[in-house]
C-alpha cells in the first residue's frame, strides 16, 4: 500500500458550542476517488474543508504530501489550494461577471500565466468537458450542468493533485449529475488526481473507489475487500 | 382599479417599507436623510426671493433725497465708513439745519451732536473689550439702537452719528430733504434667480442620486419580496405601485424631517455666518407657491425614481428578471445636451449683455454643461470598461463587473463629478477674480499701504499723526490732479505731485532730483509728448463746454519716459516733483493723499492704531488700507467664504457619494458572498478580491474626475470668455479636489475590507 | 430471512419461553404474519442441537411446554457474525435488514455498524454496475440503471433508518 497523499488524524473542529468533528481520521492516496458520506450535519463538509486547508482544525493534524497542512500559515495554504488543489462546489463558484473561459483561466492567470496561454489551455479543458461551445458565455447564460462542467474544468485546469468536490451534482438532475461525475472521475483518473467527493447521493458515491462515513463528528473508513 | 384597491396597495407598500427588518429601516433612513437634505436646501432656495426683497426694502430705507423741497430745512448727511478688523463699518454723519429737518422713518429722532444710534452688532462691539480700538473713531454716546428696518443684515456694523452743522457744511455734505425710496425692482433679478436654480440643480443632483442608490440597498431582497407578492396574485402594475409606495414612505419622512431641519436651522440664521453673511430670521420665509411645489414634487420625483429603477426589471412570480444585457448606451443625445450647453454659452442667443435672455442663456448653458457630466459618465464608463483588456486578475474582475453593470456606480460618481465640475468652474472664475481681490500672501500682492484722504489744510497735521503711528515705515504726501491737453475737449491725464523721496519709494525711480517730471508708459494710456501744453480745468456745469481754465502748465522738454512698474501704488500718468510746477498753478481746494508705507508684518492692532491716529479729524480724514496684513476686507472675506463654502460643499457631496458607493460595494459583497467565499477557498488571495473592489470603485471615480476636470475648466473658459478676463486655473485647488476624490475611493474600498474579510471567512461556505 | 438468528438475538435479552419468543417475534417482525408454533419449536430444537442455546429450566405446573431457553456463548458469536455480514445487495431485502437493526438495538450492539456494513456492500455493488455502465451500450446502461435505482432506494431507506435510529431504539427497548 502506498503512502497516503493526504491524511487527517484525530481532527477536532468546533463551531461555537457544537463539535462538528471530534477526532476524525481519514486518508486519501494519490489517484483514488473517495466518497465522504453521512447524514446531513454530520460534519462531511467540515471534514472536506479541514482536508483542503480551508479551515484549521482545533486539534489533530492534516498532512499533505509530507507537509503538515494544519500548521501552515494562511498565505502558503492559499497558494497551495490554488496550485495543488481544485474545487468544485454545488453551485455559485463561478464568477458571474467573467465569461466561462475566463473563469477557467482565472487560477492560471492568478498564477501569473499570460492571458493568451491561459485561455488556450482553458479552451482545451472546456472541450474535454464537452462545454467548448459555451466558452464566451457568462455563467448566468448556461445551463446548470454546463456550469458545473465549467467548474470542473476550472478545478482541473491547473493540474491539481487533489480535487475537492462538495456536492458537485447537488443542484443537477440525475442525468446531468452523472454526466458531470463521469467526466470528473475520468479526467481525474487521466491526470492522476485524487478526488474527495462529499455527497449524500448513493448513485454519485458509486463513482468513487471507496467511501468514508462521517457520523457525529467521527469517521468510519470501511476498508474490507 | 378602484381607489380602495389603490389605497390598500399603498398601505401594503408602506408596511413593507417599515416592516422588513433592519435593512428596510436602513433603506428608509438613508432615503429619508437624502430627501430631508434636498427639502431643506430647496426651502432655503425658495426663501431667497423673500430674503432678497426684504433686504432691498431696507437698503432703500435710508436713501437720501437731495432734490430741494420747499419749506424743508435739509439734514446735512455725510456717508462715511471705516474698517475694523476687516469688517465694514458704515457711518452716516448727520446734522439738522432747522426744526423741520427730516429723518429716516426708522430713526426715533435725529441724533444730537455727540450722540449716535448704532446697530445692535456695533453697540455690542463697542461695549465689549474687542471694540476698544474702534472706540476712538466712534466715541459718541449711544443714544439707542437702530431698528431692523435700518440695518440691512443682522451682523452689519452701522451708526447714524450726530455732529454739529458747521463740520458738515465745511466738507460740502449732501443736504437731505427726505429719506427713503421704494425699491426699484421688488422681485429677484431673473438672472440671479436663474443662477440660483442652476446652483440648486448642481447641489441637488448628487442628493437625488444618493436617494436613488439608497433605494437600491438590499435590492435583491426587495426583489424577492415583490416576486412573492406576484406569486400570491398581485398584478405586475400593482407590484410597481407597491414598490412606489415604499419609496413614498421615505419621501414623506424625508419631507417632514427636511421641514424640521429648515425650521430649526432658520432660528440661527441671524447668529451664524453663511458665506460671510447673516440673515434676519423674519426674512427666511419660503415663497408659498414654491413651497407647495416642493411638497408636491419631492414625493412625485421619488416615486418616479423608484419606477425608473424598476424599468428594466420584470417581476415574475418566481423571481425577478433583470435584462441581463442592458441596452447599449447611446452617445448622441448625451453629446447633443452638452453641445446645446456650449452653443448657449458661446452665442448667448445673440442677446444683449445682462438682459434676461442673456442670463437665461448663460445659466441654462452652464446647467446643461454640468448636467452633461452625470449624463455622459455612464456612457463613458461603459465604453472604457468595454475597451479595457489585459492587466492583472483583480483588474479583470473589476472591469468585467463594470461591463455587466456600470450604470449605478457611474451615476453615483456622476453626482460627485457634477459638483467637482461646478467647484472647479467657480474656483477658476474666482481665481481669475482673485488677482483683483489680491488676497494677502498672493505672489503678486502689492506691498501693504494705508492711504489717508484729507484736505490740503489738514495734510501736514495728518501726515505727522500717521508718521507717529506704530508700524508705519515712511509717510509721503501725494497730491493728485488732472491735466487736460490745451484746446482739446477730452484728452486728459492723471498727474501726481510728489517729492523725490516719494518718487524713489513709490515710483521706484532711483536718481530723482527735484524738478524732474516722469511720464509713465503703460498698456492703457499713452502719456503726453514732452512740450505738450496742458491746462487745469474746473467744470462748472453739466456741459463739457462749460469750463473755466484755472491754470496752465507744459510738460517740460526734458521729461523722462518711464515704464510703469508692476503693482505701483501711484495711479497717475504724469509724475511731477514740486520743483517742476509752481504751487500756484494747482487748485487749492483739492484733496491731499497721505500715503503711509507700513511694515510687511503689520499686525491687526497696529493697523487699527493707524486708523485711530487720525480719528480726531472725523469726517475730515478718510482712511483706506490695502493688503495690510492679516485682516481681510469685505470682498476678500466674501471670496474666502465662497471658497470655503465650495470646499465644504464639495466635501459634503463627496461624502454622500462615498456613502452611496459604500452601500453599492457592500451590496455587491452581500450578493456575491458565496462566490467570494468559494474563490477564497480555492486559493484566490483576498488581496486580489480586495483590489478588484478598489478598481471597481476607482475606475468610475477617476473617469468622473477627468470628466469633471475637463468640464469644469471648459465651462470656466467659456464663462471667462464672457468677461474677457484672463483665465487663471487654481491647480492647487483642482489637485486638492482630485486628491479628495481619489482618497475617497481608497477610503470606501478600505471600509469594505472588513465586510469582504467577513464574507470570505470560510465559514460562509457552511451555509448550505 | 433467518428466524434462527432472530430468535437468538431475542434471547440475548434474557432466557425466555418458546411462547414468549413467538410473541416478541410477532410484535416486532410479524407484521400481520405471525409465526406458527411449529416453526418456533423446530427452530429452537435446531439451535439447541447446534449448541447455540440451552435449556435454562422448566417452570413447575406448566402447560404443554414450559421450557425456558437461554443463549450460549456460541449463540452470541453466531449473532455477531450474522449482524456483521452484509446481506447480498438484492431487491426487497429491507425486512431482513430491519430485523438486524432491531436485533442489534435490542441486544445493545451498534446498529449503525450494521447499516454501515450494508451500505458498503451496496455501494460496492453499485460501483460494479456503474463501471459496467461506463463501458456498455445503451441497453446495458438502462439495465444497470434499473438495478442502480433499486439499490439506491435501499440505501435511501438505510440512510433514513440511520437518521432515525435513536427513535427506533427508544421504541424497541421500551
Amino acid at each position: 500500500m502506498t503512502q497516503p497523499l493526504l491524511a487527517a488524524t484525530g481532527v477536532v473542529k468546533s463551531f461555537g458550542p457544537t463539535k462538528a468533528l471530534d477526532g476524525a481520521n481519514m486518508s486519501v492516496r494519490a489517484g483514488e476517488v473517495v466518497a465522504v458520506m453521512g447524514p446531513s450535519g454530520s460534519g462531511k463538509s467540515t471534514m472536506l474543508h479541514c482536508l483542503a486547508g480551508i479551515i484549521q482544525p482545533d486539534a489533530g493534524t492534516v498532512m499533505y504530501d509530507g507537509k503538515e497542512l494544519s500548521a501552515m500559515p494562511d498565505q502558503p495554504r492559499s497558494t497551495l489550494r490554488r496550485t495543488e488543489f481544485g474545487f468544485v462546489f454545488q453551485f455559485g463558484q463561478l464568477v458571474p461577471e467573467l465569461s466561462c473561459i475566463e473563469n477557467v483561466a482565472l487560477p492560471m492567470r492568478l498564477g501569473g500565466m499570460k492571458r493568451r496561454d491561459a485561455e488556450a489551455k482553458a479552451r482545451t479543458w472546456l472541450d474535454r468537458l464537452e462545454v467548448g461551445e459555451v466558452a464566451a458565455k457568462r455563467p448566468g447564460e448556461v445551463s446548470g450542468g454546463q456550469g458545473q462542467r465549467v467548474a470542473v474544468a476550472r478545478a482541473l485546469v491547473t493540474g491539481p493533485r487533489v480535487i475537492f468536490a462538495d456536492e458537485p451534482t447537488g443542484a443537477l438532475d440525475s442525468l446531468n449529475g452523472e454526466h458531470v461525475m463521469r467526466l470528473l472521475t475520468e479526467a481525474a483518473k487521466d491526470t492522476g488526481a485524487a478526488v474527495i467527493l462529499v455527497t449524500h447521493e448513493p448513485r454519485v458515491a458509486a463513482y468513487s473507489d471507496r467511501e468514508v462515513i462521517v457520523r457525529d463528528g467521527h469517521t468510519r473508513q470501511v476498508e474490507f475487500a | 382599479m378602484n381607489v380602495r384597491g389603490w389605497m390598500s396597495d399603498l398601505v401594503l407598500g408602506v408596511r413593507l417599507a417599515v416592516g422588513g427588518g433592519r435593512t428596510s429601516w436602513a433603506r428608509l433612513a438613508l432615503s429619508a436623510v437624502g430627501i430631508a437634505i434636498a427639502t431643506a436646501v430647496l426651502l432655503v432656495a425658495a426663501s431667497a426671493g423673500t430674503m432678497h426683497q426684504e433686504r432691498e426694502v431696507r437698503q432703500y430705507a435710508d436713501f437720501v433725497q437731495d432734490a430741494p423741497v420747499e419749506g424743508v430745512d435739509p439734514t446735512l448727511t455725510d456717508r462715511n465708513y471705516t474698517e475694523f478688523r476687516g469688517d465694514h463699518v458704515a457711518l452716516t454723519y448727520v446734522a439738522a439745519t432747522g426744526p423741520s429737518s427730516p429723518k429716516p422713518a426708522g430713526l426715533p429722532e435725529l441724533p444730537a451732536a455727540g450722540e449716535m444710534y448704532a446697530s445692535p452688532a456695533l453697540a455690542e462691539l463697542l461695549a465689549s473689550p474687542e471694540g476698544e480700538l474702534l472706540l476712538p473713531r466712534v466715541p459718541e454716546k449711544v443714544a439707542g439702537t437702530l431698528p431692523q428696518g435700518m440695518v440691512e443684515l443682522p451682523g452689519d456694523l452701522v451708526a447714524w452719528i450726530g455732529v454739529d452743522e458747521k463740520t458738515l457744511a465745511d466738507i460740502d455734505a449732501v443736504p437731505a430733504y427726505g429719506f427713503g425710496s421704494d425699491p426699484e425692482a421688488a422681485s429677484l433679478d431673473p438672472g440671479l434667480l436663474a443662477l440660483l436654480l442652476v446652483g440648486a440643480v448642481v447641489l441637488l443632483l448628487p442628493v437625488f442620486i444618493f436617494v436613488t442608490s439608497a433605494s437600491r440597498i438590499a435590492g435583491a431582497e426587495r426583489d424577492r419580496r415583490l416576486s412573492a407578492l406576484r406569486l400570491v396574485g398581485s398584478g405586475s402594475r400593482q407590484v410597481r405601485r407597491i414598490a412606489a409606495a415604499e419609496s413614498l414612505a421615505g419621501a414623506f419622512v424625508g419631507l417632514v424631517l427636511g421641514a424640521v431641519v429648515f425650521v430649526v436651522a432658520r432660528q440661527f440664521t441671524d447668529r451664524i455666518d453663511l458665506f460671510g453673511e447673516r440673515a434676519y430670521v423674519s426674512d427666511v420665509v419660503p415663497d408659498p407657491v414654491l413651497t407647495a411645489l416642493i411638497v408636491l414634487l419631492i414625493p412625485a420625483l421619488s416615486v418616479l425614481t423608484a419606477l425608473f429603477a424598476l424599468r428594466r426589471t420584470i417581476i415574475e412570480p418566481l423571481g425577478v428578471v433583470r435584462q441581463s444585457k442592458p441596452v447599449r448606451r447611446r452617445l448622441w443625445w448625451r453629446l447633443a445636451l452638452i453641445m446645446l450647453g456650449v452653443v448657449l454659452l458661446t452665442t448667448q442667443l445673440g442677446a444683449a449683455d445682462n438682459s434676461d435672455t442673456w442670463a437665461w442663456a448663460v445659466s441654462g448653458g452652464a446647467a446643461l454643461l454640468l448636467i452633461g457630466v452625470p449624463v455622459l459618465l455612464p456612457w463613458l464608463v461603459e465604453r472604457v470598461a468595454g475597451q479595457v483588456s489585459g492587466g492583472p486578475t483583480s483588474w479583470l474582475l473589476a472591469v468585467r463587473r463594470l461591463q455587466l453593470d456600470s450604470g449605478t456606480s457611474a451615476r453615483v460618481v456622476g453626482g460627485v463629478a457634477v459638483v467637482l465640475a461646478g467647484a472647479i468652474t467657480l474656483q477658476t472664475v474666482l481665481m481669475s477674480v482673485e488677482g483683483v481681490v489680491g488676497l494677502p500672501g498672493g505672489e503678486d500682492a502689492p506691498p501693504g499701504a494705508v492711504e489717508v484722504s484729507t484736505s490740503q489744510e489738514l495734510a501736514s497735521a495728518v501726515s505727522a499723526e500717521v508718521a507717529a503711528a506704530d508700524g508705519v515705515d515712511a509717510v509721503h504726501t501725494l497730491r493728485y490732479t488732472s491735466f487736460y491737453e490745451a484746446s482739446t475737449t477730452d484728452n486728459a491725464w492723471g498727474a501726481v505731485v510728489v517729492d523725490c523721496a516719494a518718487v524713489r519709494d513709490l515710483v521706484r525711480v532711483r536718481d530723482c532730483t527735484d524738478g524732474d517730471v516722469y511720464l509713465m508708459r503703460d498698456e492703457y494710456q499713452m502719456p503726453p509728448e514732452p512740450g505738450t501744453a496742458l491746462e487745469q480745468r474746473d467744470y462748472q456745469g453739466t456741459s463739457n463746454a462749460d469750463l473755466v481754465v484755472t491754470g496752465t502748465w507744459s510738460v517740460p522738454a526734458d521729461a523722462k519716459y518711464f515704464d510703469r512698474p508692476d503693482n505701483s501704488s501711484v495711479y497717475a500718468t504724469i509724475v511731477v516733483t514740486p520743483g517742476a510746477i509752481a504751487a500756484a498753478a494747482l487748485p487749492q481746494d483739492e484733496s491731499a493723499t497721505v500715503y503711509a508705507m507700513v511694515s510687511h508684518d503689520l499686525t491687526s492692532d497696529q493697523l487699527e492704531g493707524i486708523r485711530n491716529s487720525v480719528a480726531a479729524h472725523r469726517v475730515g480724514a478718510h482712511v483706506y488700507s490695502f493688503n495690510t496684513g492679516p485682516d481681510l476686507d469685505d470682498n476678500q472675506q466674501t471670496y474666502v467664504a465662497i471658497r470655503t463654502g465650495l470646499y465644504a460643499g464639495s466635501i459634503f457631496t463627496l461624502l454622500l457619494a462615498g456613502i452611496s458607493l459604500l452601500v453599492l460595494a457592500l451590496e455587491h459583497i452581500r450578493e456575491r458572498r458565496r462566490t467570494l467565499a468559494m474563490l477564497t477557498a480555492s486559493g484566490v488571495p483576498r488581496g486580489v478580491l480586495g483590489r478588484s473592489l478598489l478598481w471597481q470603485v476607482a475606475l468610475p471615480i477617476v473617469l468622473g474626475v477627468v470628466v469633471a476636470l475637463l468640464t469644469g475648466i471648459g465651462l470656466a473658459a467659456l464663462v471667462m470668455r464672457l468677461t474677457e478676463d484672463p483665465m487663471v486655473v487654481d491647480w492647487a485647488g483642482v489637485a486638492l479636489l482630485c486628491a479628495g476624490a481619489i482618497a475617497l475611493s481608497l477610503l470606501v474600498s478600505a471600509m469594505t475590507m472588513p465586510f469582504l474579510r467577513n464574507a470570505t471567512r470560510l465559514s460562509a461556505l457552511r451555509t448550505e | 430471512m433467518s428466524i434462527g438468528h432472530t430468535l437468538l438475538g431475542l434471547l440475548e435479552g434474557g432466557p425466555r419461553h418458546g411462547y414468549d419468543l413467538k410473541r416478541a417475534y410477532d410484535e416486532h417482525f410479524g407484521h400481520g404474519r405471525p409465526l406458527h408454533y411449529g416453526q418456533v419449536y423446530a427452530t429452537l430444537s435446531r439451535l439447541l442441537k447446534n449448541g447455540l442455546i440451552e435449556e435454562s429450566g422448566v417452570e413447575q405446573g406448566g402447560g404443554p411446554d414450559r421450557k425456558r431457553y437461554a443463549v450460549t456463548a456460541e449463540g452470541v458469536t453466531d449473532v455477531d457474525t450474522w449482524l456483521g455480514t452484509p446481506e447480498k445487495p438484492e431487491l426487497y431485502m429491507q425486512s431482513t435488514l430491519y430485523t438486524k437493526v432491531v436485533i442489534a438495538l435490542m441486544s445493545e450492539r451498534d446498529a449503525q455498524d450494521v447499516l454501515d456494513t450494508q451500505r458498503h456492500a451496496h455501494l460496492r455493488a453499485m460501483r460494479e454496475l456503474t463501471a459496467r455502465k461506463r463501458g456498455g451500450d445503451l441497453a446495458d446502461q438502462l439495465i444497470c440503471d434499473h438495478a442502480l435505482f433499486h439499490l439506491e432506494a435501499d440505501l435511501r431507506w438505510l440512510e433514513l433508518t440511520a437518521a432515525r435510529i435513536d427513535e427506533l431504539r427508544n421504541q424497541v427497548t421500551s
